[in-house]
């Protein structure tokens, strides 16, 4: 059942390519429906759609046919330009190859998406300066603040990225394998950053991932075969609380976001 | 971010690129100065193709990057505005020593070895007609650059993403 109230709803979405004569579908009639502090987890083998359905969400490509409505607004009467307000309002992209500006430092690339928006006073600057160190901190990356792309492996790349998308308090965050080259300690520490989001500002999350420790905390997990979207329960341990997951008790510090 | 201050660490970084064209503006404008006005035309198509090829070089390996800042809210004109003003910097770079080392070598033959050595009706240049070659070779170069500007701004943002980074390349 669609609710206008869910921070984002996708109904009978379909995506498809042309090669040529060819057509490649790549989403079939997908319907969804995420609430605000929800965590969605979308799994699936590799070219089955993830990042299309991703791209789709995150208005980067429109959908071939279907209803998406983002934060109440439905995207298919917008323009272009509207639609990038919205997208830059409302959501924070963790891309899967981190895409970080090699020219910038690991800060001025967390920052970035504020410095795009709009120029800043020297106290918004500050300000901005003073939220990206944080969130760095918050990633385990305070001392790597000075650092460009090249310097950092890729790991670390992938949690600047993940500082990126959160700088701007989005009210969903588009998550493609936003864990995949992260360790132990270091996946810890983003998932917490993740779970308090959800818990202060209400964030949802929707990510790609095959990552069974981050399945755990996710709200749903839903699974994405040959664009085709549906319910997947196989591979969570049957004890674990799912919708309890995502506000499971954590070690962490209280940081406004 | 301002677009200016992006095209400046961009061109500052000093990709083999970016040094590669500024040699080339700068060689083109120091025989600009010296050459006379039937060679002024191919030095300033030079000029043109240089900056025309270094942006739509620079838009094409930078496709991702690219593609990010537009997913993150940067807006197609200012895009353009930083892919112009990085070729205003590369141009920039090169024009001003190029025309520097032409005025000088003009210069030189002027006092040093006579006008002789000099085509017909040329001499070294007045500090206005420095000025003016300068504003040519800048006018010529960003109207070049502006085709790849608009062409990369236009370009779709999910598949300059999708786009490999280098060491995934291989």
């Amino acid at each position: 059942m669609q609710t206008e109230a869910a921070l984002l709803s996708l109904s009978g979405i379909h995506k498809h390519y042309r090669h040529g004569e060819s057509s490649v579908h790549a989403l079939c009639d997908i319907g969804l429906q995420v609430d605000a502090g929800e965590m969605v987890a979308v799994c699936g083998p590799s070219g089955h759609g993830k990042t299309t359905l991703l791209n789709v969400i995150g208005l980067l490509e429109p959908a071939c046919a279907g209803r998406l409505v983002l934060d109440g607004v439905d995207v298919a009467g917008l323009d272009e330009s509207a639609r990038v307000a919205l997208r830059v309002r409302t959501i924070g992209p963790v891309f899967q190859c981190f895409t970080l500006i090699p020219v910038m430092t690991a800060r001025d690339n967390v920052m970035l998406p504020l410095l795009l928006r709009r120029r800043l006073t020297r106290p918004e600057r500050s300000d901005a300066q003073a939220l990206a160190t944080e969130l760095l901190a918050r990633v385990g990356l305070a001392s790597h603040i000075h650092h460009r792309p090249a310097r950092l492996d890729p790991g670390q790349c992938q949690r600047v990225a993940i500082a990126r998308a959160l700088v701007t308090r989005p009210r969903l965050v588009l998550a493609d394998e936003p864990t995949s080259r992260l360790d132990g300690s270091a996946l810890r520490m983003v998932l917490e950053l993740f779970t308090a989001c959800q818990r202060e500002q209400g964030t949802a999350f929707v990510i790609t991932t095959r990552d069974q420790r981050q399945l755990v905390r996710a709200s749903r997990t839903l699974q994405l075969n040959e664009g085709r979207l549906g319910p997947r329960q196989a591979d969570l341990p049957r004890h674990f609380p799912r919708h309890a997951a995502a506000h499971a008790p954590l070690h962490t510090t209280r940081v406004a976001v | 971010m301002t677009p200016a201050r992006l095209a400046l660490r961009t061109v500052r970084r000093g990709r083999p690129r970016v040094r590669a064209a500024m040699l080339a503006v700068a060689g083109a404008a120091c025989m600009l100065e010296l050459g006379t006005g039937e060679m002024r035309l191919p030095v300033l198509s030079l000029v043109a193709c240089v900056s025309a090829a270094a942006t739509a070089l620079q838009t094409l390996s930078r496709r991702r990057e690219l593609a990010t800042l537009r997913a993150l809210g940067m807006s197609g004109p200012s895009l353009v505005l930083m892919l112009e003003l990085e070729a205003l910097w590369i141009t920039c770079g090169g024009a001003l020593p190029g025309l520097g080392i032409g005025a000088a070598a003009a210069w030189s033959a002027q006092h040093i070895a006579g006008m002789s050595c000099l085509p017909p009706g040329q001499g070294a240049a007045t500090l206005s007609g420095l000025g003016l070659l300068l504003a040519l070779v800048i006018g010529v170069a960003l109207l070049a650059s502006l085709v790849p500007a608009i062409r990369a701004a236009r370009r779709d943002v999910a598949p300059g993403l999708a786009v490999l980074p280098p060491h995934q390349e291989a």
